[in-house]
């Protein structure tokens, strides 16, 4: 049996059970590549980070299809006697 | 951006002076700005530091390993303008690191799921052992890997960062957010319980 009567002894077991582990290459690049990702996300002009972009997207589609329909009524009721 | 950040590795032994501090500091600053030469940097340093301490903390599965330092190192970009200076860069990523874990083991509420990862492990120390030559050893090894992934996760974070890491009780303190007096007691229970585990032989 182990025998750990010491502090020097558990640090000897512990540090024989638990050696130094090594994440494989490919985690790596990809942990890199996903970091990257994500601080360019993140370092963007407001405008541009994905959320504000479609909100502000959508609002310009809006106010132009108002100002169409608008318009067509506009158009009708000056052509209409 | 290409920048040196040297000394900051310097910053993270017991020797830490005024001007590693000052470095780490700018560091910090960099990291809140998103530099992405600071981002290398703190993947760089820390990726394979945080990956083994995780490792031995969810019983040596690579899957869940990954996936933790994943989380544990998108959740230090979005928290780094909170993180205030006050402790090293290593013991911060491994508060995070700790809570991530914390979080696995939580999300793990059926019991057949941590018999499957203790399986894996088990074919892992297998696997590991066919390569030694010296087979009592590693059977010793081998009860001692079983008997610390069968401790509860508390006890097996602090013997890690105690034993493993060589951390004083204050870093510990600071990345398992309990007073030093109380990591003192938790040591105390761990290592009894450590030492119980391994001389009552396992049944089956």
């Amino acid at each position: 049996m182990t025998d750990l009567t010491g502090e020097d002894e558990m640090k000897e077991l512990l540090k024989s059970v638990c050696p130094p582990a090594v994440p494989s290459p490919e985690f790596k690049d990809q942990l890199l590549q996903d970091l990257t990702r994500r601080v360019e996300g993140l370092t963007r002009p407001r405008w541009r980070q994905p959320k504000v972009g479609a909100s502000i997207a959508a609002a310009v589609i809006s106010a132009a299809i108002g100002y169409g329909i608008w318009l067509g009524q506009a158009v009708e009721a000056t052509l209409l006697p | 951006m290409a920048q040196s950040y040297k000394i900051m590795t310097v910053y993270n032994t017991p020797m830490a002076d005024s001007t590693s501090k000052t470095n780490n500091a700018r560091f910090i600053k960099d990291l809140r700005r998103r530099d992405p030469g600071a981002v290398t940097e703190l993947y760089n340093t820390y990726a394979d530091r945080i990956y083994s301490l995780v490792f031995h903390q969810v019983g040596r599965n690579h899957e869940v390993a990954q996936d933790i330092v994943q989380e544990t190192f998108v959740a230090a970009l979005k928290s780094v303008a909170k993180f205030r200076n006050q402790s090293k860069v290593y013991t911060w990523l491994c508060s995070i690191a700790n809570n991530k874990v914390s979080d696995f083991y939580r999300r793990q509420k059926r019991q057949a799921k941590y018999q499957t990862m203790e399986a894996l492990e088990a074919d892992q120390i297998g696997e590991e052992t066919l390569a030694t030559d010296f087979a009592e050893t590693e059977e010793r090894q081998a009860d001692a890997r079983q008997a610390l992934s069968s401790l509860p996760l508390h006890y097996r974070q602090v013997l890690i960062l105690k034993y493993v890491e060589e951390m004083p009780v204050l870093q510990i303190s600071k990345i398992m957010g309990r007073s030093p007096k109380s990591i003192e007691g938790l040591l105390t229970r761990a290592r009894k319980e450590l030492r119980a585990k391994l001389a009552i032989p396992s049944e089956g």
